[in-house]
């Protein structure tokens, strides 16, 4: 696509320069030679050619906040998407974070001969091969490997979910044949191999019969909802996420009671994009004696986790992360709750900041919750 | 995957004394195993590669003081990453050569390739794809 017909697709040209984006984005408040306003408006006015060789583009984090509030109802980060597109035909890339170990997970999960191992779920999940329900893992298993060091456990998350549909009764199956959501590679500008991933991920999950698919990242969900449809087409899946669909059975399930103080961080995608924002607080609410404190942007307006798709992870990234845990921490909160594993591990990194003024323990909402499932061990 | 110090010579002395490997390796020298990424290792499985031998220097000799140890916790955590993906991990070795061990070399190489024996099905290779 080129920057025309991005601009057109995306409205961006109804800017009026009123800058709230720049006002509103968190990697503006820290850098100054990013502005979304400005991106937007050397788009409009100069060539082609100087906006996709600008370095800046990949900054954005495409939180979707400029996007909210727009006036003339920009969408931003689409335009951003389509950039970057333009931009990758170009041959120009954003940095990668973590020496690139990600992107390599997707050219691993593409392999001939790939074979996710269902053992990854561990103990007391129980899964069949064909069933009504399926359960979306994405990347987990991998990022648990990768971020263990951070003592990030993306197999609780996994067995953790899985073990609370065990509990309204259903018995989700699990492919060998599943691979990434392809997220990163979609807001990074991918297109090709994006189609590629929908396809086998929807052929694997319509394999095992499922007509539902249930999410614990809301990335994968947000894929499904609104990308795949893109990509393939008459999907036929209806996609849930974990937690939208525990808001509703929670009275189904006996849970012991926590004597805690928890804080709930809102996940960009989730939050912004699906709004799913009451759900998540109404499962954690229902845990006896877990008393949660709200930080002052929460909801549409919380503050990103500050880093996204693997990409531009610098001291502007880390910054947003310390404001983000002091904001959680001010509330008094021993546990800050996300439902985002990827939020998850940006805030546990940034925990390790010296400028980060205090200590908080993170965990996501599924294993908070699986933990206190009555009779059954608690997760990490 | 040697590292071109004393891996890569002991590598050139079995050479010289007229080893020769039916298999057909393919030799990627790197500067040091410490700078051997998770990424790297990955790809090359995602290339088709059936098995990748990491060597390094032994402890302590290492030029650039502690590149083994570091790419030994490298391969480790590839591993289980190749694992949880159906590849065996002992399809990934790493293992500490010094600059005489020209013998050594063989005999790693040798129980490396054993493996791989029984298993003759070779995957396609991958045509590299330019991302990113």
């Amino acid at each position: 696509m080129s920057l025309r017909a991005a601009v057109d697709k995306t409205k961006a040209y109804l800017c009026l320069e009123c800058g709230i984006c720049t006002g509103s984005c968190p990697v503006s408040r820290h850098r100054d030679a990013y502005s979304p306003r400005l991106t937007v408006e050397k788009a409009l006015l100069f060539s082609e050619d100087e906006s996709v060789h600008d370095p800046e583009m990949w900054s954005c984090l495409t939180c979707g906040t400029c996007d909210l509030r727009c006036p003339s109802t920009v969408d931003f980060t689409g335009f951003m998407r389509s950039m970057r597109e333009r931009a990758r035909q170009v041959g120009e890339s954003g940095v990668c974070t973590h020496a690139d170990t990600l992107a390599a997970l997707i050219d691993l999960q593409r392999m001939p001969g790939f074979r996710r191992q269902a053992s990854w779920l561990g103990r007391g999940a129980k899964t069949r091969s064909r069933s009504s329900t399926y359960y979306f893992g994405g990347c987990l298993p991998f990022l648990d490997v990768v971020f263990k060091e951070i003592g990030f456990d993306g197999r609780g998350i996994g067995n953790s979910s899985v073990r609370l549909l065990n509990q309204l009764g259903i018995i989700p199956a699990v492919s060998e044949g599943e691979v990434c959501c392809g997220h990163d590679e979609y807001w990074t500008g991918g297109g090709d191999l994006v189609k590629e991933l929908a396809k086998r991920n929807v052929a694997a999950i319509k394999k095992t019969g499922a007509k539902r698919v249930v999410f614990s990242c809301p990335e994968c969900y947000h894929m499904f909802k609104h990308v795949y449809s893109e990509f393939v087409r008459g999907m036929g899946l209806e996609v849930v996420f974990l937690l939208d669909l525990l808001s509703e059975k929670m009275g189904d399930i006996r849970l012991n009671s926590r004597k805690t103080k928890v804080t709930y961080h809102d996940p960009c995608r989730l939050a912004k994009s699906d709004d799913i924002i009451e759900e998540p607080r109404n499962v954690l609410k229902s845990i006896p004696d877990l008393e949660l404190a709200e930080m002052t942007r929460r909801g549409k307006d919380a503050l990103c986790c500050g880093s996204s798709n693997w990409v531009s992870c610098s001291r502007v990234n880390k910054k947003i992360q310390v404001e983000r845990l002091d904001e959680a921490i001010s509330t008094g909160a021993q546990v800050l709750v996300t439902a985002c594993p990827k939020c998850n591990i940006h805030l546990r990194c940034a925990l390790r900041d010296e400028d980060c003024s205090g200590q908080i323990e993170i965990t996501d909402a599924v294993t908070l919750v699986a933990g206190s499932l009555g009779g059954k061990k608690r997760g990490r | 995957m040697p590292c071109k110090w004393h891996p890569l010579t002991a590598m050139e002395n079995a050479a010289k004394d007229g080893f020769t490997c039916d298999a057909g390796p393919t030799v990627i020298p790197v500067k040091c195993t410490g700078l051997v990424k998770v990424s790297f290792l990955l790809k090359l499985f995602a290339k088709g590669f059936d098995g990748v031998l990491v060597l390094g220097c032994e402890e302590g000799d290492c030029h650039y003081y502690n590149g083994s140890q570091r790419c030994g916790e490298i391969v480790k955590e590839t591993q289980e990453i190749l694992e949880i993906a159906g590849v065996p991990g002992k399809r990934l070795g790493f293992h500490m050569i010094s600059e005489s061990g020209g013998k050594e070399y063989k005999r790693v190489l040798g129980n490396f390739l054993k493996q791989f024996k029984k298993t003759t099905r070779r995957r396609k290779r991958v045509a590299s794809r330019g991302r990113r």
